[in-house]
């Protein structure tokens, strides 16, 4: 047995072969795992000492009986237009599966059916009263907050903490409902740079100088200028 | 009795089987003959734990309750001339002759259905033997042909012939940087479809996040699919050590299931193991009960590489083993329910479970870990390994738009209706963590 790794552009693999592994055999094998039709296949062999060379069906018919020491098996694929390299240049955020909200509601072994049948969540009638006065507070605090102006934001369990209002709406990579308001805080009491997976929603700020809460944490106004740190407080005293 | 038989498909799930096994035996006091070490009078972990696991034949050899299933000879083979070749009964080791090429229909419909009666028939076999069987443990990975195909089949075989009885898993998941195939995300995506209404729990190790383990934490610089193994095993082990172990305070697979499960569909608990230490590094910490837990939140502990801060959790069980007293276990746990960055679903029951088997964990001569007197193993139902499916989903889209390699399958008899079947299948499943993660109210700030 030889045991080498096979190297293509999509994958890397750990095989082992027998020593008496014909030429098509080999290309076959390696078609199922590299997606690379044999007769555009380009195959090198690295050696352990070091020695590369590219391997041919005319002159190794047996390439395992001429190279036991082939330690990994490079694999190209000459055909511009075949599906591995149409792979390896496409983008992942291409046609994406979508499953609309109507399909997954009729699908009948869903947590979503889980949770009306048991009226978890949303589906307790008193938890969503107490969740739709809650979202109308959070509404009726945005009317009164004005973006690029100072801000004190009071979350609980948490001292205050002041910045500047950057940015109010939605954050899609949560979900499409719940509006958030990032701020920029004084300090680096905030968790990021004003993006959230990736997305940049103001800023960017200095690390963690940046955070996003819920409108009913925030209040604007010119009096919240930045607060004097308390050792420095001490020392005016 | 509370029989488990452990069912191996696959290269991965063989060798991971191969390194369970050895460090069981170890465990119990078995040498790789079958026969107890020296000076042992009885296997250790107490008859009844013990006897989960193992049968005794006539001659006082111990055999493992377990079958090996290949479709191509060469690992097996490896089993039936290793140094364990005679712990096993020759008909445990099922191979054919042929393997399925990295293709889930090869695996599930054609080469996989031949040798579906011998495997059926030799785990009934097994199942005779055992006075009260519990369930099935697999070890199979997702992203190969036999592990998923084969895999998926006998799960769904084993549904027929045994109703209820408990079938987890531990799945091999396709590690997000380097593929081994270009079809891993297709056979992922059919298997889990295949298999989502029949195990009833599967923990899910990804061979990168194991691999950056045996890199960092065990100074590995290139860890072979050896050393994976070894460290998967240690995981396994502690995952079944209550069940193998007489303790005070144990866990069956049906709690597991309880206490982990709120949700049949939802049953994908991420792993977290603590501590994973080279030998040279072992002496120089403490290891207390506080500090191997707090680092199953540190991500370089997990299984498969997610985010929990992100997610919500819905349940979490802590298995530990060795010297831990229930004051430590206690405080630990307080101390993790304190946490800002575990935000527990509010709107329906969650569970807090905790495992302990005084028994400490072995380090087997071959791996590179320490052994140490105590670990833990964190198992916890976080809607964080929903990102695992959405990277594995979002690559088969890629591919299915293009038709890629879909001729492998139609060749051997699949339908292409089956891949949009099983595809709106995980979308669906995706859905459903994002109904688990919702109508929270903690997620205050980020």
């Amino acid at each position: 047995m030889v045991r080498t790794s096979v190297v293509s552009s999509l994958c890397s693999a750990t095989k082992e072969w027998d020593e008496n592994t014909s030429y098509e055999k080999l290309c076959q094998r390696i078609e199922s795992f590299t997606g690379i039709e044999p007769r555009y296949m380009k195959l090198l062999f690295e050696l352990d000492d070091g020695g590369k060379l590219q391997i041919l069906r005319s002159t190794h018919p047996y390439p395992f009986k001429n190279y036991p020491n082939v330690s990994t098996i490079l694999v190209e694929d000459l055909n511009e237009n075949s599906v591995v390299n149409q792979l390896q240049n496409s983008k992942s955020n291409e046609s994406k599966f979508h499953l609309s909200d109507e399909q997954y509601a009729k699908r009948t072994d869903s947590v979503l059916q889980w949770k009306m049948r048991n009226h978890y969540g949303r589906f307790n009638l008193d938890s969503r009263k107490l969740q739709e006065s809650y979202e109308r507070l959070q509404q009726e605090r945005i009317g009164k907050l004005h973006i690029g102006q100072r801000c004190s934001v009071e979350s609980e369990g948490q001292p205050e903490r002041r910045g500047w209002l950057r940015f109010i709406g939605t954050i899609p990579e949560l979900n499409d409902k719940d509006i958030w308001c990032g701020i920029e805080f004084d300090d680096s009491v905030g968790k990021n740079d004003g993006s959230f997976k990736g997305c940049t929603y103001f800023g960017p700020v200095k690390p963690n100088h940046g955070g996003f809460v819920r409108p009913l944490a925030v209040r604007t106004g010119l009096e919240f200028v930045p607060m004097v740190k308390d050792d420095q407080s001490d020392d005016e005293i | 009795m509370r029989e488990v038989i452990s069912i191996n498909v696959g290269q991965a799930g063989c060798q991971i089987g191969n390194s369970c096994w050895e460090l069981y035996s170890l465990e119990h006091g078995i040498r790789p003959d079958g026969y107890l070490q020296e000076g042992l009078s009885k296997p250790k972990g107490g008859e009844e734990g013990f006897s989960t696991f193992f049968y005794e034949t006539g001659s006082g050899k111990y055999v493992p309750r377990a079958v090996y299933v290949d479709l191509e000879p060469n690992v097996i083979d490896e089993v039936r001339t290793g140094p364990y070749k005679d712990l096993f009964h020759p008909e445990q080791l099922i191979n054919g002759k042929e393997d399925a090429a990295n293709n889930y229909a090869r695996g599930h419909y054609t080469v996989g259905r031949e040798l579906l009666d011998d495997i059926l028939d030799r785990i009934r076999k097994i199942s005779d033997q055992c006075d009260g069987l519990q369930g099935f443990l697999f070890t199979h990975s997702l992203g190969g042909g036999t592990g998923s195909g084969l895999g998926s089949l006998l799960l769904e075989q084993l549904s027929i012939d045994y109703g209820k009885k408990s079938k987890l898993e531990f799945a091999v998941y396709p590690a997000p940087q380097v593929s081994t195939s270009v079809v891993e995300p297709y056979n992922t995506v059919l298997t889990t479809h295949t298999t989502l209404e029949h195990a009833d729990c599967t923990f899910m190790v990804d061979n990168e996040a194991i691999y950056d383990m045996c890199k960092k934490n065990l100074d590995i610089s290139r860890p072979s699919f050896a050393n994976l193994n070894n460290l998967i095993a240690q995981v396994v082990s502690s995952v079944t050590a209550s069940l193998r172990f007489d303790g005070s305070l144990n866990v069956d697979l049906n709690e597991f299931q309880t206490n982990l499960v709120p949700y049949p569909r939802i049953h994908f608990p991420l792993v977290s193991y603590s501590p994973i230490l080279s030998r040279s590094k072992a002496y120089h910490e403490a290891n207390s009960v506080s500090e191997i837990t707090n680092a199953c939140f540190e991500p370089g502990n997990q299984m498969v590489k997610c985010d929990p801060r992100t997610g919500k959790y819905m349940a979490t069980c802590l298995l530990y083993r060795g010297d831990v007293v229930t004051r430590d276990v206690q405080n630990a746990v307080s101390q993790v329910k304190n946490k800002k960055t575990v935000q527990m679903v509010d709107w329906c029951p969650t569970g807090f479970k905790i495992g302990i088997c005084y028994e400490p964990p072995t380090a087997t001569p071959a791996s590179q870990l320490s052994s140490v007197k105590r670990a833990v193993c964190m198992l916890s139902n976080t809607t964080a390994i929903a990102d695992a499916w959405k990277r594995i989903d979002r690559k088969f889209d890629l591919m299915y738009s293009k038709r890629a390699f879909v001729h492998w399958y139609v060749g051997e008899g699949m339908e292409e209706g089956e891949f949009t079947e099983a595809r709106e299948d995980l979308a669906a499943l995706e859905r459903d963590y994002i109904e688990v993660g919702a109508d929270s109210y903690a997620d205050e700030e980020f």
